[in-house]
């Protein structure tokens, strides 16, 4: 376990982009030291903003403090794990395409922005645009797991083409917009405009209390579907923590957005 | 004592336009120009480049690109996500940093083109409303010389004036409006169909002969009297067309119906590849490739020439003034899409595109491309292009260059794609290799020639000192991909594929006369239609940083 | 267009007469402002409407010092020397506005953003940068402000209030003009505006909705339902839109019977909950109408050049706004490179302001940081933004005294006429200065 403790107090961003758990496996700590990150136009040596200790060698990364301004933490990695033992910053797991990243805080915006694979649970809240597309993209998140035990914001699952995106707390407004595929569960509160332009894929209120569905999501019947069942335990599996009221519940089950081609759902918990 | 010259010493020269066909060759250079070699033998030059063992050609020409002007910026706008994992352009002390992806952004695409040997580049269609807008960009793109072609074959000045049968008129606006702009001829897309597609939804022109309402006339009436206007004002490169019914099955009969209009007329088809469709009926499974009849009616008429729009496999964008092109497209591909008409001028669409080698359309129109350069009897005629962005990136020519000089390599990609095209097109069956002599026809030689400018695409005394030293590799790809040397009016301006000298390059325009009292009724006819004021349209010279005039014949 | 033309009369004695002049208070840009002047001050502005004629008329030369570093008068070279040297010392540096400046003083500034590794934003990011990145997901079908003179027969305004914000918009281009295609002008136009209050605009209007507040989003998606011919639920229409059905429905088949269908966008939809995905509704509402009908969209840009701004910064990095270059090459992310972000999150350390006043409009913790950082702002005004500038220039105002280049709303390339000298320097010439002394200190 190679451990990075973070001993810098900048307002300015500081970007870690590359420094995987594969780029470092075999480094010698020294050069690991030497890694070039940037703090804002400046290139710097990982030592100046971090203490590094440790052995890279079994592919796991433990960063130690406060990062919320530390950025790209784990972007693009393909495998091993990385801890962070606190808050971090915009871009956790960008583009990744297998491994696992715990934040044992709060995450900034673009959570997994455009992930390919693996696991990012993030055991505070996070910001905007979990598991989405980068503007402009043709596909967003397009594999992997995405967990959040605590609240959002707006725009997650932007543009999903597949994968698992879990919200523990509440989501704000246009959860699963222009979704190809996927799913999307909110144990919590969602904003509103859910699944707006949504193509296919499913996304789950689960909250008890949804906001009104966009007049172009049509309600075909009210049941207990057994995906979500096998949703569930999925995530029970990954140690993510299912309110026991999901389990048996009943769902709307409203199908949209039919002003595209529209074979999505959104499922309502309704009991 | 600095004897002002510099000289490029001992390689091996291709000049065409002089017969010099890989020569052991010096030559001499000074304040910007190719000149004799000095007459006393103890001149010594300043600066010397020791080309033996090195292949020497003039700077590369490209007649037809998109590579400014607010149809470009919009796609630039329009796609981050092309250049979000696309090659970075990073800033050093002499260049500006920049994105690439399928529509490079200004300074990035004047480095990448000298980068490659290429001195000179002409946007291919620009409405001269935007005029403005292109000069700007242009003073932003360095390294090569540049000129725009202006958009006439929907402007609604030059259809009344075929309507009202009053082709002087018509000859007095095409040669103000070239003047205005400060353009270089007179560019026509889809004749009549950007017009009827500003009327109707999915507009469009299916044929030559079809009405254009409001306006009475027909596609070939737009082309047959603006190329013989620009025969009169003896502009030195014809009128430039992109034909009716771009990329339909079947559209080959339009394409020879057009090239016949022309009479004797000069006249460039551009992107002829998009033009060369057998089959019909709007059914794609019909597809077939009729490239062999029509470059076979291009031989026979030394009037007409072509620049091929080859295509290449991948991601790119599609930019077109086709307006209702763009529409179809985005609907094809499901693509996002933009589309912007000019008032009294033209239109524009843009959708990305991709390219597959497991689509039979995508394979028959790359082979088509090649057909075309492989079939043709006369390299002089027929330049090389991507029509870039849109069959493919200009950096894609190295690649081109192997395909038509390398056989083995070229089956070995044939092979590769749909098997349909071994028998929809004759490719299979071509064996024909392009040497270094009809290679550099193709990229500096022809287009010089076609475009009319006296002192581009050649080496000798007179010419521009643009000039491209290439090491030789059998890989042609790599030789290219990446000159040894750039010089670029006279100065070394890449040297091991880095940029030394960013310079602005020269803006080329015509001015060709005209009869003035023509600009009372163009003032009028502004008042009554356009959003802009008559003298706030024009580009004065004053404008320009570092102008040329191309005078007319 | 159909506006009369000013028969000229010979300028009196002791004074200039400039026709044909551009005024660019706002995106109409409009180019036919015949200009007196008189003692270096503009007397009179010959159709400018009244935001016009307050431009005009309130510019007059001044002997404010053209420089003043932490408030006290200074030259311009010694405000060049400690500008560059704020800027090259930062490790994020920030150049914001440029909306209200030519594209020649723009392409200088993002120059100097490149050589610092900063982070170039222009107001675009508080104002259309929606609408561009909606642009960014779905495309856009528009035209130039001449085809809707010419061609449009059903016009739409939605979530502006023109009449107040762009005078002159109705009478040269979008309901007044005689043109080719509609040569009845306001006859042969139906006009319908959508907001969530009745201003001024809808009293011009034909039809007039009064959507519910934040439900723009529902009522294009009721278009774009109603377009597709699909099956929608009335109750629900009209408790999320506040608009019964049938209206909805009434105003569809309109926009299906038009000829050239135009619909221009404001604020309302940009700035209100939901932001680039209200544009983006709308884009596409306008996209889907293209299979039935002619139909454009248009943004209303705001101040003169904003939309040279979007070029410039376009052409020569490939996007659009809210641009870093940290790293030595370009990178985009609204939300991540916007000023109001990099201000209000505390990243910024340095900033270099041109021709805007964020001290005025941003955020309390935007506003908090830029007092905490060194920065240089250039204004022909004296703003909350210059008075607390380390270095603040009064330049001279673009269009009155220096020429230049600006790009009207519909991306029309136009070139000012500059009125009187100034004794200010240009935003170019500072900039320009700028720029040089950088790239000297960044060898």
């Amino acid at each position: 376990m190679l451990t990075l403790r973070y001993k810098a107090e900048t307002p300015i961003p500081v970007e870690v982009e590359g420094l995987t758990p594969s780029a470092v496996r075999t480094m010698p700590l020294a050069e690991i030291e030497r890694f070039e990150i940037f703090h804002g136009n400046r290139k710097r040596p990982l030592a100046e903003f971090f203490d590094v200790s440790g052995d890279p060698s079994d592919a796991r990364l433990e960063f130690e403090g406060s990062l919320s301004g530390v950025h790209w933490i784990g972007a693009q990695m393909s495998e091993g794990e990385v801890h962070i033992r606190g808050d971090a910053g915009r871009h956790v797991g960008s583009e990744m395409t297998g491994g696992t990243i715990h934040v044992h805080g709060n995450a900034s915006d673009w959570v997994g922005g455009e992930m390919h694979g693996g696991l990012i649970h993030v055991h505070g809240h996070a910001g905007h645009l979990v598991g989405s597309a980068y503007r402009g993209s043709r596909l967003g998140m397009t594999g992997g797991t995405i967990l959040v035990d605590g609240s959002v914001g707006n725009e997650v699952g932007l543009t999903l083409r597949r994968g698992l995106v879990a919200i523990g707390g509440n989501c704000g407004d246009f959860v699963g917009a222009n979704m190809i595929a996927g799913t999307v569960l909110v144990f919590g509160e969602s904003g509103n405009r859910p699944a707006a332009g949504m193509r296919r894929g499913t996304v789950g209120l689960l909250g008890g209390h949804p906001p009104a569905l966009l007049v172009t999501f049509r309600k075909t019947c009210v049941c207990k579907p057994p995906v979500l069942r096998l949703a569930l335990a999925h995530l029970q599996s990954l140690n993510f923590l299912v309110p026991d009221d999901c389990w048996d519940a009943d769902y709307g089950v409203y199908n949209g957005d039919r002003v595209t081609v529209g074979r999505g759902e959104i499922l309502v918990r309704e009991s | 004592m600095s004897s002002g010259f510099f000289k490029v010493a001992g390689g091996t020269v291709y000049d065409p336009v002089h017969g010099i066909n890989g020569e052991r060759r010096d030559i001499w250079i000074r304040d910007g120009k190719i000149v004799d070699a000095p007459p006393a033998p103890d001149v010594r030059p300043d600066k010397t480049i020791d080309a033996s063992g090195l292949v020497v050609m003039p700077g590369g020409v490209d007649m037809h690109c998109h590579i400014a002007g607010p149809k470009v910026n919009s796609a630039r706008k329009m796609r981050p996500e092309d250049k979000r994992k696309a090659e970075k352009v990073v800033r050093t002390a002499g260049t500006r940093s920049g994105t690439m992806g399928s529509v490079p952004s200004t300074f990035a695409t004047g480095y990448k083109y000298a980068g490659m040997g290429y001195t000179t580049a002409f946007d291919a269609a620009i409405p001269p409303l935007a005029a403005r807008h292109v000069h700007e960009e242009f003073e932003d793109t360095p390294c090569i010389d540049k000129g725009f072609f202006v958009l006439m074959g929907n402007n609604h000045f030059v259809m009344q004036s075929i309507q009202r049968k009053e082709p002087e008129r018509l000859r007095s606006f095409i040669a103000w409006l070239l003047g205005a702009a400060k353009g270089y001829t007179p560019k026509i897309v889809n004749p009549g169909g950007v017009e009827v597609w500003k009327q109707l939804p999915s507009g469009n022109v299916h044929g030559l002969d079809e009405n254009v309402e409001h306006f009475g006339v027909t596609a070939r009436q737009i082309i047959e009297q603006v190329a013989r206007a620009v025969e009169e004002l003896r502009l030195p490169h014809s009128v430039h067309l992109h034909c009716n019914n771009l990329g339909m099955p079947g559209n080959w009969r339009t394409t020879l119906e057009t090239m016949k209009t022309f009479g004797d007329s000069r006249g460039h088809l551009s992107h002829i590849q998009f033009h060369s469709y057998g089959g019909g009926d709007a059914d794609e499974t019909t597809f077939n490739s009729k490239a062999k009849e029509l470059v076979e009616y291009v031989d026979a008429h030394p009037n007409l020439t072509v620049d091929v729009g080859q295509v290449l496999f991948g991601e790119t964008t599609t930019m077109t003034a086709d307006g209702p092109l763009g529409y179809y497209l985005s609907n094809a591909f499901k693509s996002k899409w933009f589309s912007s008409d000019t008032e009294m001028e033209s239109g524009c669409g843009i959708a990305p595109i991709e390219y597959k080698n497991t689509s039979l359309v995508h394979s028959l129109q790359w082979a088509i491309g090649l057909e075309w350069y492989l079939l043709a009897k006369d390299p002089w005629r027929v330049v090389m292009s991507t029509d870039h962005p849109n069959g493919g990136s200009f950096l894609a020519y190295p690649q081109i260059i192997q395909l038509l000089m390398d056989r083995t390599y070229r089956h070995d990609m044939l092979k590769q794609v749909h098997p349909a095209v071994l028998e929809r097109s004759t490719l299979g069956d071509l064996t024909r290799e392009y040497s270094l002599y009809e290679i550099c026809i193709i990229t500096r030689s022809g287009p010089a020639r076609i475009l009319g400018l006296p002192n581009k695409g050649h080496l000798g005394p007179g010419a521009d000192a643009d000039i491209t030293i290439y090491t030789p590799n059998d890989d042609k790809t790599k030789m290219f991909e990446m000159p040894r040397a750039v010089i670029k009016s006279g100065v070394l301006i890449v040297d091991q594929g880095e940029i030394r000298e960013p310079l602005t390059g020269k803006l080329l325009y015509v001015a060709p006369e005209y009869d003035r009292g023509i600009e009372s009724d163009v003032a009028d006819w502004f008042e009554k239609y356009y959003s802009i004021r008559f003298r706030n349209y024009q580009v004065p010279l004053e404008y320009l940083h570092g102008a040329e005039e191309i005078p007319t014949t | 267009m159909s506006t009369p033309v000013a028969t000229t009369k010979p300028a009196e004695p002791g004074t200039t007469l400039i026709e044909d002049s551009t005024c660019t208070f706002c995106g109409c840009v409009c180019d036919d402002i015949d200009i007196t002047v008189k003692d270096n001050h503009i007397v009179d502005a010959k159709r400018a409407c009244v935001l016009g004629k307050a431009w005009f008329y309130n510019h007059h030369a001044d002997d404010r010092p053209s420089c003043l570093i932490e408030g006290q008068p200074a030259s311009v070279e010694a405000g060049v020397e400690r500008a560059a040297r704020i800027l090259t010392d930062a490790k994020y540096p920030i150049i914001y506005g440029l909306s209200d400046t030519t594209s020649e003083a723009q392409r200088v500034a993002v120059g100097i953003g490149d050589t610092i590794g900063g982070t170039v934003d222009t107001t675009t990011s508080v104002c259309h940068g929606p609408s561009g990145m909606a642009f960014q997901g779905v495309g856009e079908v528009t035209c130039t402000l001449g085809e809707i003179a010419n061609r449009g027969d059903l016009i739409i305004f939605w979530g502006g209030n023109p009449a107040e914000s762009h005078p002159r918009h109705f009478t040269k281009y979008s309901l007044m003009p005689k043109g080719m295609f509609v040569p009845n002008g306001r006859k042969d136009r139906t006009a319908v505006g959508v907001d969530v209050r009745k201003t001024k605009t809808a009293k011009a209007m034909d039809l007039f909705f009064q959507i519910k507040p934040r439900a723009d989003f529902e009522a294009l998606w009721t278009l774009r339902a109603l377009a597709k011919g699909i099956d929608i639920d009335p109750e629900q229409v009209k408790s999320d839109t506040g608009i019964e059905l049938a209206r909805w429905q009434d105003l569809m088949d309109r926009m299906k019977a038009a000829k050239f269908g135009v619909i221009l966008f404001g604020m309302g939809l940009t700035m209100t909950r939901g932001k680039h995905l209200n544009s983006e509704a709308l884009l596409c509402l306008v996209r889907d109408m293209n299979a039935y009908t002619r139909f454009v969209a248009k943004p209303m840009r705001g101040h003169g050049n904003v939309t040279g701004a979007d070029n410039v910064v376009t052409w020569q990095t490939g996007y659009p706004f809210g641009v870093n270059m940290s790293r030595g090459y370009p990178r985009f992310n609204p939300g991540e490179y916007t000023t109001s972000d990099t201000l209000a999150r505390g990243e910024a350390d340095a900033a270099l302001l041109i021709a805007c006043d964020p001290m005025a409009n941003f955020s309390q913790p935007a506003r908090e940081r830029l007092m905490a950082i060194p920065y240089i702002a250039l204004d022909p005004k004296d703003t909350p933004t210059t008075r607390a500038a380390t270095v603040a220039f009064t330049t001279a105002t673009y269009g009155i005294n220096t020429p230049g280049t600006v790009y009207r709303m519909d991306d029309v390339p136009i070139f000012l006429r500059p009125a009187f000298p100034s004794s200010h320097p240009s935003d170019f010439d500072v900039l320009s200065a700028i720029q040089r002394r950088v790239t000297e200190l960044k060898k």
